[in-house]
């Protein structure tokens, strides 16, 4: 891997949403190897979202969610949809994960209010930038689209 | 811009191509190189994964596999030396694998005046994917990889894009 540390990582907790096991394997160890070490894991959109909600109520969100666009039950984008009418992330950074890479499909998904998009296969240098910049915009207090 | 399924073969190949290459050469650090053949060539002891596209009239049918041997060195790449299921960890890689794939055809194809959609990948018993339109093979790693493509439509003759 040629990325390096990612300044602030060690002080950024993320959730990772992906039903894929290789893919979780894959990005935590690349998380890892950036400096991450509050990783976080839900399986399904349904699981993620009742995650979210208890961190709401305790009061300690996530900064960052990696969301994968395609899961069986709740999708992503249906999550990413969800979080952004309630209100309930308006703070959190959410960077969508997914196999398509039609205009599209990214157009739809900024609109739906994502930070930004990884296209699959995820690609370090990929991951590291729009990491990096979530969080600085996360320091600056804003999740606006990178 | 319209164009036919036929038409769409040959950019079809670049794109399985183009796309297997990424995912080899991010995931698994290995390259991998498609021949495309007229006519199926069995696989051996094989792990097969399928994911479908469909649009109206059309269905298309993408399967891969990956035979044992290179399915087991694959596994050991990403897990390491992890405690999970090792037929879990496969299944998880080739799944994914089908749906990176079958997901850009989809790009390709819906960039192109089609409407396709998709489902999701799941680890099936049969290869089968003949569908007498348009079928496409493709090999590697010394056959013990394949990607089969077939597409088709309800009525005879090749789809136009509306």
């Amino acid at each position: 891997m040629s990325s390096g540390i990612l300044p602030d990582a060690e002080e950024t907790s993320i959730l990772l949403v992906d039903d894929n096991l290789m893919t979780r394997t894959l990005t935590i160890s690349m998380l890892e190897h950036f400096g991450f070490r509050d990783i976080d894991c839900a399986v399904s959109g349904m699981e993620a979202w009742e995650r979210i909600v208890k961190m709401k109520s305790s009061g300690r969100l996530c900064d960052v969610i990696l969301l994968d666009w395609n899961m069986p039950g709740m999708s992503g984008y249906d999550l990413l949809r969800r979080c952004r009418e309630d209100r309930i992330l308006d703070d959190v950074a959410i960077i969508m994960l997914t196999a398509e890479n039609q205009k599209r499909n990214m157009l739809e998904a900024i609109k739906a209010g994502a930070t930004s998009y990884i296209t699959k296969p995820i690609a370090h240098e990929e991951l590291f930038a729009k990491l990096s910049q979530a969080v600085a915009w996360k320091k600056k207090g804003s999740h606006c689209a990178v | 811009m319209s164009i036919s399924l036929r038409e769409c073969e040959k950019e079809v190949t670049g794109v399985v191509n183009q796309t297997l290459k990424e995912i080899f050469r991010q995931y698994f650090g290995m390259e991998v190189d498609l021949e495309k053949f007229h006519i199926d060539r069995h696989l051996s002891d094989a792990v097969t994964s399928r994911s479908t596209l469909s649009d109206k009239d059309i269905l298309a049918i993408v399967a891969l596999s990956i035979e044992k041997g290179l399915m087991d060195d694959m596994v050991a790449k990403i897990f390491k030396t992890s405690s999970c299921d090792h037929d879990e960890a496969a299944q998880s890689c080739i799944n994914e694998i089908t749906n990176i794939v079958t997901a850009r055809v989809k790009t390709y194809l819906n960039e192109h005046g089609f409407d396709f959609g998709m489902g999701l990948p799941e680890v099936v018993n049969s290869r089968e994917t003949k569908q007498g339109d348009l079928e496409m093979f493709f090999r590697a790693q010394d056959n013990r990889l394949a990607i089969d493509i077939g597409v088709e439509k309800e009525q005879s003759g090749y789809a136009a894009a509306p």
